[in-house]
């Protein structure tokens, strides 16, 4: 049997990203596997990083600031309902959240989508060639175009499938390095997938290669990927998590998997199926 | 002393107020707290031609939709949530019969407060080089007079009627809001300052004494209200924060029988047109079941 599972792999690669003092940024997330990459993984890897090394790093949960990640506080569930009694911080007003992206002041923020480019656009809108007849019609873009344009740097959590990382996307919702036209953030800045964690090269701003998962070869992933991925020679393998970062995401932080397989949602998942 | 104007009337009564081919924006956020009694009677009374303005849309929009009552809509996300996909938004809009306007989430707020500022258009920095902005003609670039940097002007949702489902009112329409809120609340009270007809739903009456007693909760005053209806339980199967929960399993019989179009209208045969109003329609749901949904505590 495995140490860990990918859920785990993900969340400690991504505490190790966050940086003490940001404020960073998630969904309320929906549920399902969707919920494990779009908040789960980001709330757990934040609380595991203000235990280990950024104690005044902040993670803003839609309007919730800084929910407490303990076993007592955590809801059964994430209605609205719950939410509201769930202690944290504080609860923004919509129109401060707002501004908190506009004044530069969220770091890593959270995002997913149906497709990603080479350049790291962001598709979350729909599937196909003609815009008033889409192939595929997904719910909507949400707060994506706003994050990928204000925050510092983007995060990004999807399955590694052909489908999934494109050589442009249908409908960019989200704008990566291609043609950022000034935007005042970042971009994409890390790619996470079942399979490996990406980077950008900033000479040719795109997707590169930076770690692959234990287990999986540099074939996996050409294979899985929809263009001509940059792997560098020696490229390093994703570090497996220590004992005690299992140990603390185990006991402390999520006991009841409710983030990291979503069974806060009522609807548990896992990313490894 | 000549009377008061009185805002509370029926249902059918305020719904006849909007025209078709009307501009609407919906309180409640996602699947949160929805003005559904409104959206039965629109369907009811055939409305048709509709735009909807929105931020994040669930269950009233898809209804809505899937009775033939709207032909555009203009938002960042029309959806079930954790419920699953809106399937008469996807059938329309992938048939070519519904048009959808992009606007993110963000941006969608925007629009509502530039109306409340009697702007035309809200001017954003944050569309440069995506598709929300290359497909949506309706979107302008201008240079930024202090920087010369390019800008966007994003119009106002200039919607011609606010529907909004709260917790207490008086007849007046002074309208009560929870003292603890979150977006849907939020919502409620940026649509009501964005235009000038508004329709409230409530939960219950109260007298205008009880009102003067809490001021610091009328987050929409009477002179904002334009229509008033007392309908408990009228954001059914969407919850009242603090009052009624979420109607999970009524949930996902709608996504069960919104999964096909023959479906869907054996829905509306059955739970709109088979009822006179939204009482009778609770009383199909079932009472007891309604009952049950209420917040134990119930300290609001």
């Amino acid at each position: 049997m495995k140490r860990y599972t990918l859920e785990e792999l993900l969340t400690v690669e991504v505490s190790k990203r966050i940086i003490d003092d940001e404020m960073n940024f998630t969904g309320i997330g929906t549920g399902g596997k969707a919920y494990i990459r779009a908040c789960g993984i980001p709330l757990v890897a934040v609380r595991l990083a203000q235990m280990k090394h950024a104690p005044n790093a902040l993670c803003m949960m839609g309007p919730v600031l800084d929910p407490l990640l303990d076993a007592a506080s955590v809801p059964d569930h994430n209605w609205e309902y719950d939410l509201i009694k769930w202690p944290c911080r504080s609860q923004i007003p919509l129109e401060d959240a707002l501004g908190i992206f506009r004044l530069g002041k969220s770091g890593l923020a959270f995002a997913s989508g149906a497709q990603v480019d080479k350049w790291g656009n962001l598709n979350i809108g729909m599937i196909g060639d003609d815009y008033s007849k889409p192939k595929v019609r997904f719910p909507g873009v949400l707060a994506q175009t706003d994050l990928a344009a204000f925050a510092k740097r983007v995060c990004i959590i999807v399955p590694h499938e052909k489908r999934v990382l494109v050589d442009h996307v249908d409908f960019i919702s989200g704008v990566g390095h291609e043609n950022r036209e000034g935007l005042p953030g970042g971009g994409p800045t890390y790619v996470m997938t079942n399979l490996a964690i990406m980077d950008f090269n900033p000479e040719t701003r795109q997707m590169r290669v930076h770690s692959i998962h234990p287990g999986v070869t540099a074939d996996m992933i050409r294979e899985n990927t929809g263009f001509d991925i940059e792997i560098p020679e020696n490229v390093m393998t994703t570090p497996e998590p220590s004992d005690e970062d299992l140990r603390l995401i185990r006991e402390e932080i999520d006991p009841g998997r409710k983030f990291l397989n979503a069974y806060i949602t009522s609807e548990p998942a896992s990313l490894e199926d | 002393m000549p009377e008061r104007k009185i805002k509370l009337c029926s249902l059918r009564e305020a719904v006849d107020s909007i025209p078709d081919g009307a501009r609407i924006g919906f309180g409640g956020f996602a699947v949160y707290q929805k003005p559904m009694a409104v959206v039965h009677e629109i369907i009811r009374a055939r409305k048709r031609g509709l735009t909807l303005v929105g931020s994040v849309n669930s269950i009233e929009a898809d209804m809505l939709i899937g009775a033939g009552c709207v032909s555009a809509i203009e938002t960042s996300y029309v959806g079930l949530e954790k419920f699953g996909l809106a399937m008469n938004y996807r059938r329309q809009v992938q048939a070519g019969k519904l048009k959808v306007v992009h606007y993110p989430e963000m941006l969608a707020w925007d629009r509502f407060r530039a109306d409340r500022e009697g702007l035309e258009f809200w001017p954003v920095s944050c569309l440069g080089g995506s598709d929300i902005v290359n497909k949506n003609p309706d979107i302008k670039a201008f240079d930024n007079p202090m920087t010369g940097k390019t800008m966007y002007a994003v119009p106002s949702a200039h919607i011609d009627v606010a529907v909004i489902h709260a917790y207490a009112a008086d007849v007046y329409g002074n309208v009560q809001l929870q003292p603890r809120h979150l977006l849907p609340q939020s919502m409620d009270v940026a649509i009501s300052r964005s235009c000038r007809h508004i329709i409230v739903t409530v939960e219950k009456l109260i007298s205008t004494e009880e009102i003067k007693k809490a001021p610091h909760l009328t987050a929409i005053p009477a002179f904002r209200t334009t229509h008033l209806a007392e309908v408990p339980s009228g954001s059914h199967p969407t919850p009242v924060l603090l009052v009624n929960r979420t109607d999970e399993d009524f949930f996902r019989k709608y996504v069960e029988m919104s999964a096909t179009e023959e479906s869907f209208q054996q829905f509306l045969d059955t739970y709109i047109y088979g009822t006179e109003d939204f009482g009778q329609y609770l009383n199909l749901v079932g009472r007891d079941h309604i009952l049950s949904l209420q917040e134990q505590g119930g300290n609001v």
